[in-house]
């Protein structure tokens, strides 16, 4: 339930940031499932994170097959659904810890490999490259004092904003709330910031993301905005 | 120029457009290349200029000059770089490289940030010592599977830029330096992507002889080599066993190809005595017949074996046409197969699909829609320039490994 409300002039405020980048090509490529478990090894975090997320702000009204760029690489390139399934089952949402997230790629592609043995090579141009984003971060101008100035901009902002505060604030070590929790939280509204909190948006587009925010955010604050 | 493309690119670009621009106002920007008309740089620098312009950002647009020598010496090091089998003699790199130290003399470097596109002006960095943290080399070409001999040639100057950006991951090389990756775009308010009507698309096509009643195949390129309009000669004549089509296949020159008069020829000749294949040989400034042909078509074609970016693609995904491609170079990032066109590898292969398109006019339609949302998202001029003010604010501050972070209204340092 919601706790007592910081007096208006107290309360903190949210900026929404939007989020641009470019995309930086490693040296890193893969032709094989083995060489795919070098390169996740062997490439910056940075590169992980983006092979993870990259799809979201691509297209983002659509939830694509496989979330993360490499279990689509597998399906589609190399054909292997199985491993393509469970490159595609990671959990992610609780937080992104990238070295536990990197392990359990490896572990993946190990025991597959293991299992079945290399399966096949992608053909010449179709090969696994390693990238990462050369990020810039930039205010919006949009800044909500209450959930309903919130959910107006939230209703309204870019997408690309959505997943900068879904996404990027979990890869921080031992950061699990999205900022979206954090500052309902701040605002007094625990039970809402518990449901956003245990919101998992890797199961989702961006759009969706959004849809589903809202309704949230809308009926935990009704009662007591009402 | 923000409000003229309200409505048709994605919102979130320019609201990023603006913040960006706002924050690089009074920044300036150059440009060196090779022609200015002709190809798809040249056109691709037509619409950047002004826009980059109309941010605050001071823009200027340098060309390299040279003689007949230098263009076909970096002609066929343009073909050998897209994985042309040919050894280029010493005498000719030295050739190259006097002409490039004479422009050196004339072209001045006064831009916060400059952009050197192409091969052609590449080794000019020789000449700027003091100014390479500045310099990035854009590279428009399939390098794919280069040319060893040039390409070692080549990499010399490119490792001495600040950065090197490519269209897409597969052209990019083991080089010591941050390889950045930017798809180029189309201008959706150009004279040749405007919305047409009916009347003037039956203008152009009347005064060809076109037949609108008939299905039209349509093939807009530089007659290269590399665009295979001889294998697109061939898939028509494949087609027309069983269906009553057309085919056009209409170009321009540019300055720094010599090569093309050559290609015409060849392709007049396959093409005479056909009454249903146009090769309609097209003067510059011909953009408005380009829109017209693009729209009266059934079919788009570009059936390059290789091609850095075909601009021609995402022209016909934004006239709302299935797009049949290439399988090779930038093509594949561009068509989403089975969705917005197909990729093929043959001349049987482009053959096959069209007969499916003619055969199958609402999945035809179906593709064109989505192939249009998929340019709106992807390939308009907005998101470019965005990348570009992207690239300017990495150059100048000095590429850093960490995120740049800009609070509302800040200005770069």
């Amino acid at each position: 339930m919601a706790t007592a409300h910081p007096k208006a002039e107290n309360r903190p405020v949210f900026e929404f940031w939007k989020v641009a980048f470019l995309v930086e090509v490693t040296p890193l490529r893969a032709l094989s499932l083995p060489q795919l478990l070098t390169g996740v090894t062997l490439a910056p975090e940075s590169s992980i994170f983006f092979h993870l997320h990259q799809r979201f702000f691509r297209d983002p009204a659509r939830l694509p097959e496989f979330p993360n760029d490499f279990a689509d690489w597998v399906d589609s390139i190399l054909g292997d659904a199985v491993a393509a399934e469970r490159l595609a089952n990671l959990n992610l949402f609780r937080s992104i810890d990238l070295a536990v997230v990197r392990r359990e790629i490896s572990v993946i592609l190990a025991e597959h490999f293991q299992q079945n043995g290399d399966g096949r090579h992608a053909p010449a141009g179709q090969e696994f490259i390693f990238c990462q984003p050369r990020l810039v971060t930039f205010g919006s101008g949009r800044r909500a004092r209450t959930p309903a100035e919130f959910a107006g901009i939230l209703r309204e902002i870019d997408s690309d904003s959505i997943g900068y505060h879904l996404f990027t604030p979990k890869a921080v070590p031992g950061r699990v709330a999205n900022d979206f929790a954090v500052w309902f939280r701040q605002l007094g509204y625990e039970e809402l910031a518990r449901q956003l909190d245990a919101f998992d948006p890797y199961l989702n587009s961006l759009e969706d993301n959004r849809a589903y925010l809202l309704e949230m955010i809308e009926a935990g604050t009704k009662e007591r905005e009402g | 120029m923000l409000d003229a493309h309200r409505g048709i690119a994605p919102d979130s670009v320019l609201t990023e457009l603006t913040i960006l621009g706002e924050a690089l106002r009074g920044r300036t920007l150059q440009h060196i290349n090779a022609t200015r008309s002709g190809g798809g740089v040249a056109e691709l620098l037509a619409r950047l200029v002004p826009w980059t312009e109309s941010l605050g950002i001071r823009t200027t647009w340098d060309v390299i000059t040279g003689n007949e020598e230098f263009f076909g010496v970096t002609k066929t090091m343009h073909n050998a770089l897209q994985g042309a089998d040919i050894e280029i003699p010493h005498s000719d790199f030295a050739g190259y490289l006097k002409c490039l130290q004479e422009n050196a003399q004339r072209v001045k470097l006064d831009a916060d940030v400059v952009l050197v596109h192409d091969p052609q002006p590449a080794y000019l960095i020789d000449w700027f010592a003091k100014d390479r943290r500045r310099m990035a080399w854009r590279c428009h070409i399939d390098l794919s599977q280069p040319n060893e001999q040039v390409w070692r040639f080549l990499r010399q100057a490119v490792s001495k830029y600040a950065l090197a950006v490519f269209h897409v991951p597969q052209f990019a090389q083991r080089l010591p330096i941050p390889q950045i990756l930017i798809a180029p775009s189309i201008d959706p308010l150009s004279e040749k992507n405007r919305e047409l009507g009916e009347a003037e698309i039956s203008a152009v096509t009347d005064r060809f002889g076109i037949d609108r009643r008939r299905p039209l195949l349509v093939q807009i390129s530089r007659f290269d080599r590399f665009k295979d309009p001889m294998g697109v000669i061939a898939a028509h004549r494949l087609v027309r066993e069983t269906f009553d089509c057309q085919l056009v296949l209409a170009g321009g020159a540019a300055t720094d190809d010599p090569e093309g008069a050559k290609v015409l020829a060849e392709v007049q000749e396959a093409a005479a005595g056909d009454p249903d294949i146009f090769v309609l040989s097209l003067p510059p400034n011909s953009d408005r017949d380009i829109n017209a042909l693009q729209r009266a078509a059934t079919v788009i074609l570009q059936k390059s074996t290789r091609e850095g970016f075909g601009l021609t693609v995402t022209e016909g995904m934004w006239k709302g046409k299935p797009v049949i491609g290439g399988a090779v170079g930038g093509i594949p990032s561009q068509i989403i197969h089975g969705t917005t066109g197909f990729l093929v590898h043959s001349v049987e292969g482009a053959a096959f699909r069209l007969r499916f398109l003619l055969t199958h006019p609402r999945a035809a339609e179906r593709m064109g829609e989505q192939g249009r949302e998929h340019v709106r998202r992807h390939f308009l001029v907005t998101r470019h320039v965005r990348d570009y003010l992207l690239l300017m604010l990495t150059v100048l501050q000095g590429c850093p490994d960490q995120p740049i972070r800009l609070p509302l209204g800040s200005k770069t340092p």
